[in-house]
């Protein structure tokens, strides 16, 4: 069976590559002919430094500029393009002995070179053929697993799908989700595991089972340390009811009892806990877990080594009470001499794991999927509405015979009717047409997607999933693209609960989140930094993002704002007053705009920064990438590293070094419009904690203060991060303009170019009369011409 | 650790043992410590957990060691004299020495098992710690002393030492090995509490004498010489006759005997580690913390130069009793990374002056402030103790914590 299935799942998917690529390379128009003309500046600045060596007569090093095309589009002359601005800009060209540009010509050379190359990479990107194919990114996968058949799978987990290509931090840009030879060998796993648990030989059974320490006695967890309570056969839904106290340091900080999975090595869920010794509380984690063996955390900062070599454990393994305990000399210090826990811990008396619970509403997902028997036609009805909703369209009958000869001939070599049934489910699920989202036509060139194409791409910008039925009836009608009807579907799709998704996704990709914890932060430089205090920074982000889109807040706050979203562990690493609730809440921040806005969240900060230091130049760019949209170009070959103040110098920030390196010609072009965005936020330190002086090595005297201060290219000063982002906030149109260019990215899988110009303006019309309030915008941009566009 | 790190090590040691004699800390180290003070409140000014003993705290006793538990640095003195010779064994001076007590041989510092039984020895003892009550249990009811009460050793000298150490020596006025006795007349400063006279000793065929570095016979003593001894037992002690078990000659021999006794000294402590007390501890909330730290003067202030200069590397910090043994040491450490070392001018007696603090991602519950840990420097060769002086259990530490007398 499994070669039959490979073989289907080889076929359907390896076609749907053919056919993209063919279909591309065969109606692909040749590249546009009228390429842009060179400015008088830049026609200059070659006459002057490079056609003397570069022309026709010379053409030093076998290169010619002055036949070079302006076409950014084509790809060998923008790598062409490239290599002349990387010359340029290591100051390798034009050559020492010839006279020199200035540092202002150089910078504008390269500027005029990078705008072309960036407009061409959108063109590059963004030349498609009638027929596009994009396939889902393995998270849209899962989901679409889930609202099709009711079972959730863990799609992250080693050995099922591979982590998707980003491009800038979007993981469902078309162009670089490829396919390759393995992902079909791991579709197919993922749909055979997904097919069993949906149509199991056998009803799986909710059971419960409890842990508990032996009468009398508690678990002990100290930070960073586990107790496994037991191992999921099946992935599903599951409710662990906890009775434990969780004990807060002598400082305040409080335990975070976590749901750890062992083999994944991933967190899964968690709650801060607090409660005292004598009054333990019962805490209720609900939760869609993946198969495999879990344990519980407590998820503090700390190393606790359990064993030390030999037999001795530094920490018990249980306690009756903690005053009773007699701890050896060389066990771990756990309380202070007055009994005072030194740090959070957690005391376990028992722990009730309750699953796999089967949800109506999850039932109801497969509800008529699965034949009673093993009647042909009852077979092909049900894999006619399977192959539907999973393909999000109309299915022929010739496209369901195959599935149907697939069963037969699975019973007809004596395999029992579930297992033949599921193989046709899983060719379903790893066919193309599941995994791929198909939009145009081979045989008429259409401009505007229809309405089954814009269902499914509704459904997977808002709910990185397939359409509902709902959706697919205005589709099927032909009624979706009707203004009121898709302003209706729209807002019921954005009060939907499957919208999370998209408040989760967006700006986890928006942002660039998924550098968060890249470079892990020295231990010793920041001992405090822990698993949960990184998921706490990515959280704080994603969840801000949710309270504007909910309360419909204007996109300027994303910049500027008083307030921002907190918990417990936040807050301490802030240094501002935890809430007064567990949990996430939010909170008005004072403190002259130190907080307030995504830019002075700590995850922004951080994942800008390396594991040591914060470092003002990749803040800058992070800047312009998010904020204005617009890509630095990257730095010329053997940049010389910043050096470390040696011992005999007085000590200097990051901003003083970087002031001699950017002095040189050549970065200082670049520089001067990179820099200014990060030194804004010299005041936060590597991990976005507040500062008034940098932290600096060696070297002599005090630690220097922090200058945050700055003027923007266009001529604009501030004095701090709190100016800066309020003249950034004020600058509302350019900021919607690139936002909107980010929600291009992600809901149709490209980047914009220069062709989307007018209709973004349409969109921006439509929302700046309410201020581009969040909701409004993505609803405005959802019902666009643009979001429409082929 | 591999045998090239500990080579390295041993040349250092080396190194450092032919650099380092005259450096002004090393000679503060080396002093003896001031005579017992007259004034009874200092005499009689107990030391607490987490300090030391003021100079010239306590009592001086000297006597034959006659019991010894090497393993928790406990013994037993039978003193100078002791009554009419017919006291019951149980009546001995029993001591348990101080963590940062100092025990000296041949001129070098010296663990209690290094000294044999039958050593005559110069004591320094200071009444029960607060706390320490129950270590040393008192002598059976009738035959108690008021010395008893002064049974926490902070020094322990031979004779050698001793008289060495406070700028002391013999000169053989006549010696009649066929009568078998010598008679030696002091050179030098009159010692407090030593033998300030022209004194007869009894020597005998047992008698060791050192002459350069090697034993030679008894006809090597000559009047005039100018000598070192150490004493043991004679059958007339009650009259406090004293016999001579060595008899160092010259310059060269004793300068060999204090070597020997060094190199068996900084071995001991390379693979036992540097004892030193947690004067304070800064927990973090988050599992480390900073940890303050005075090293004992009963270090060699060579080894202290080695864990000095070794600082960058981290220490090892194992938990300790105070009779400095310790659990699993070479398991059960913590490496510590040294922010500050410095160094003080006048330290107290027990104290090296040498204070250490150290920065730890985690601590250990014997790292509380009073306590003893062991302080390995980063090439000191790790070694598994032998069984018998490690501690097992927290029952096996409560019974270390009492003496067992005889």
């Amino acid at each position: 069976m499994k070669y039959r299935m490979r073989k289907y799942a080889m076929k359907t998917l390896a076609n749907a590559t053919t056919v993209a690529a063919g279909l591309v390379l065969a109606l692909a128009v040749p590249a546009a002919a009228a390429a842009p003309q060179a400015d008088e500046a830049a026609e200059a600045f070659f006459s002057r430094h490079c056609l003397r060596c570069h022309d026709a007569g010379t053409q030093e090093g076998g290169f010619r500029l002055d036949t070079l095309a302006h076409d950014f589009g084509d790809m060998t002359v923008a790598e062409r393009w490239a290599e002349v601005r990387t010359r340029i800009a290591a100051g390798e060209m034009p050559p020492q002995e010839e006279p020199r540009p200035s540092g202002a010509e150089i910078g504008d050379m390269i500027e005029w070179i990078s705008r072309r190359l960036e407009a061409g990479q959108a063109v590059r990107m963004g030349r498609r053929g009638p027929v596009s194919l994009s396939r889902l990114s393995r998270e849209e996968y899962g989901h679409a697993i889930y609202d099709l058949l009711g079972v959730h799978l863990d799609v992250r987990q080693p050995g099922l799908l591979h982590e998707d290509p980003r491009w800038h931090g979007f993981e469902r840009v078309g162009a670089v989700l490829t396919l390759a030879p393995d992902h079909v060998e791991r579709y197919l796993r993922v749909a055979e595991t997904a097919a069993t648990l949906a149509f199991p030989d056998r009803p799986v059974q909710t059971q419960t089972t409890r842990f508990a320490p032996p009468e009398g006695q508690r678990w002990l967890l100290a930070p960073g340390t586990r107790r496994p309570v037991g191992k999921l056969a099946t992935p599903g839904l599951y409710r662990l009811r906890i009775r434990a106290s969780g004990l807060a340091s002598f400082k305040g900080r409080i335990p975070r009892l976590s749901l750890w999975h062992a083999e994944i090595k991933r967190v899964l869920d968690g709650a801060d806990l607090v409660a005292a010794e004598a009054a333990p509380v019962e805490i209720s984690l609900e939760r869609l877990l993946p198969a495999g063996p879990i344990e519980l955390l407590n998820e503090a900062p700390g190393t606790f080594s359990l064993a030390n070599p030999g037999t001795h454990n530094a920490v018990p393994q249980t306690v009756a009470t903690l005053a009773a305990h007699r701890p050896n000399p060389r066990d771990a210090l756990l309380l202070a001499a007055d009994g005072t826990p030194l740090v959070p811990l957690v005391l376990i008396d028992s722990v009730e794991v309750e699953g796999p619970i089967e949800l109506e509403a999850d039932r109801e997902k497969r509800r008529g999927l699965f034949p009673e028997g093993g009647d042909p036609a009852q077979v092909r009805g049900c894999l006619v509405a399977l192959a539907e909703r999973a393909w999000r369209r109309t299915v022929a009958e010739g496209e369901i015979v195959p599935l149907a000869d697939l069963v037969a001939r699975q019973l007809a070599d004596g395999t029992a009717f579930p297992a033949a049934y599921r193989a046709a489910v899983a060719a379903v699920l790893t066919s193309h047409q599941f995994c791929y989202l198909r939009e145009g036509a081979p045989a008429v060139r259409r401009d505007r997607a229809d309405d089954v194409e814009l269902a499914a791409r509704l459904s997977f910008f808002l709910w990185s999933s397939i359409p509902d039925e709902r959706l697919l009836a205005d589709a099927r009608a032909g009624k979706l693209h009707e203004p009121a009807v898709l302003a209706e579907q729209v807002g019921r799709m954005l009060d939907d609960p499957r919208v999370e998704r998209f408040l989760e996704g967006f700006p986890r990709q928006w942002l660039q989140l998924h550098r968060l914890g890249m470079f892990a932060p020295d231990k010793a430089l920041y001992p405090d930094y822990d698993g949960w205090l990184e998921r706490s920074m990515a959280e704080e982000s994603s969840r801000y993002f949710a309270a504007m889109f909910a309360e419909n807040r204007p996109i300027a706050e994303f910049l500027d704002s008083d307030w921002t979203v907190l918990n417990h562990r936040l807050a301490r690493h802030y240094g501002l007053d935890p809430p007064g609730v567990s949990g996430w809440q939010r909170v008005a921040v004072a403190g002259g705009g130190r907080r307030g806005g995504l830019l002075t969240q700590a995850g922004v900060l951080s994942l800008t920064s390396d594991g040591t230091r914060h470092r003002p130049v990749h803040r800058g760019a992070w800047m312009l990438e998010t904020v204005t949209g617009r890509s630095p170009p990257p730095p010329p070959p053997n940049v010389e590293p910043l050096v470390p103040t040696s011992r005999d110098q007085p000590k200097a920030t990051v901003r003083m070094q970087l002031a001699a390196h950017s002095s040189q010609a050549t970065c200082a072009a670049c520089h001067s419009a990179i820099d200014p965005l990060g030194f804004a936020f010299d005041n936060y330190d590597a991990l976005g904690r507040w500062r008034d002086r940098e932290r600096v090595d060696g070297g002599t005297g005090e630690d220097p203060l922090v200058d945050a201060s700055g003027t923007l290219p266009d001529g604009r000063s501030f004095a701090g991060p709190a100016e800066f982002k309020r003249l950034l906030a004020a600058d509302a149109d350019r900021f919607a303009r690139a936002f909107v260019g980010q929600l291009v990215t992600y809901a149709l899988r490209r980047v914009p170019t220069i062709d989307d110009a007018a209709m973004i303006e349409t969109v921006l019309e439509a929302a700046r009369p309410e201020g581009y309030r969040l909701r409004s915008l993505v609803e405005a941009f959802a019902r666009s011409p643009l979001f429409q566009s082929l | 650790m591999t045998d090239r790190t500990g080579a390295t090590a041993r040349t250092v040691g080396w190194l450092l043992l032919a650099v380092l004699p005259l450096a002004p800390a090393m000679l503060r180290a080396d002093s003896p410590p001031a005579p017992p003070a007259e004034d009874v409140a200092v005499r009689d000014a107990a030391p607490t957990a987490d300090g030391f003993p003021l100079p010239g705290a306590g009592i001086h006793l000297a006597g034959e060691l006659v019991e010894i538990d090497p393993v928790n640095r406990r013994g037993c003195l039978r003193p100078d004299g002791l009554h009419d010779g017919f006291a019951p064994h149980f009546s001995l001076h029993a001591f348990a020495l101080l963590p940062y007590a100092e025990v000296w041989l041949h001129g070098a510092r010296a663990e209690l098992r290094d000294v044999p039984l039958g050593t005559h020895l110069h004591g320094r003892f200071v009444l029960t710690p607060p706390g320490e009550e129950g270590t040393v249990p008192p002598p059976r009811e009738g035959f108690v002393r008021p010395e008893h009460r002064y049974d926490h050793a902070v020094v322990l000298e031979d004779d050698f030492s001793f008289y060495a150490r406070r700028g002391r020596a013999w000169k053989v006025e006549s010696i009649a090995p066929d009568q078998g006795h010598v008679f030696l007349e002091p050179v030098g400063p009159a010692v407090p509490g030593g033998i300030n006279e022209r004194y007869r000793f009894d020597i005998d065929a047992v008698t060791r004498v050192w002459q350069d570095r090697r034993l030679v016979e008894v006809a090597a003593v000559e009047p005039g010489m100018t000598v070192q001894v150490n004493l043991g037992w004679a059958p007339a002690w009650q009259q406090r006759e004293y016999g001579v078990t060595d008899i160092w000659l010259d310059d060269a021999s004793r300068s060999f005997a204090t070597e020997l006794q060094l190199r068996g000294h900084l071995r001991h402590q390379r693979q036992r580690w540097a004892p030193a007390r947690v004067d304070w501890l800064e927990p973090a909330d988050h599992g480390g913390g900073r940890l303050g730290l005075t090293f004992f003067s009963n270090t060699d202030p060579r080894l202290l130069a080695e864990l000095e200069a070794q600082r960058a590397a981290g220490f090892g910090v194992a938990v300790s009793e105070k009779t400095l043994r310790t659990w699993y040491h070479r398991g059960d450490k913590k490496i510590g990374k040294v922010v500050d070392w410095k160094t003080d001018a006048d330290p107290p007696p027990g104290s090296s002056g040498v204070h250490a603090t150290l920065a730890f991602e985690e601590l250990l519950d014997g790292y509380r402030p009073g306590r003893v840990v062991r302080v390995k420097a980063d090439g000191w060769k790790f070694v598994t103790m032998p069984p018998e002086e490690r501690l097992l259990s927290n029952e096996d530490r409560e019974k270390s914590q009492r003496m067992v007398r005889p």
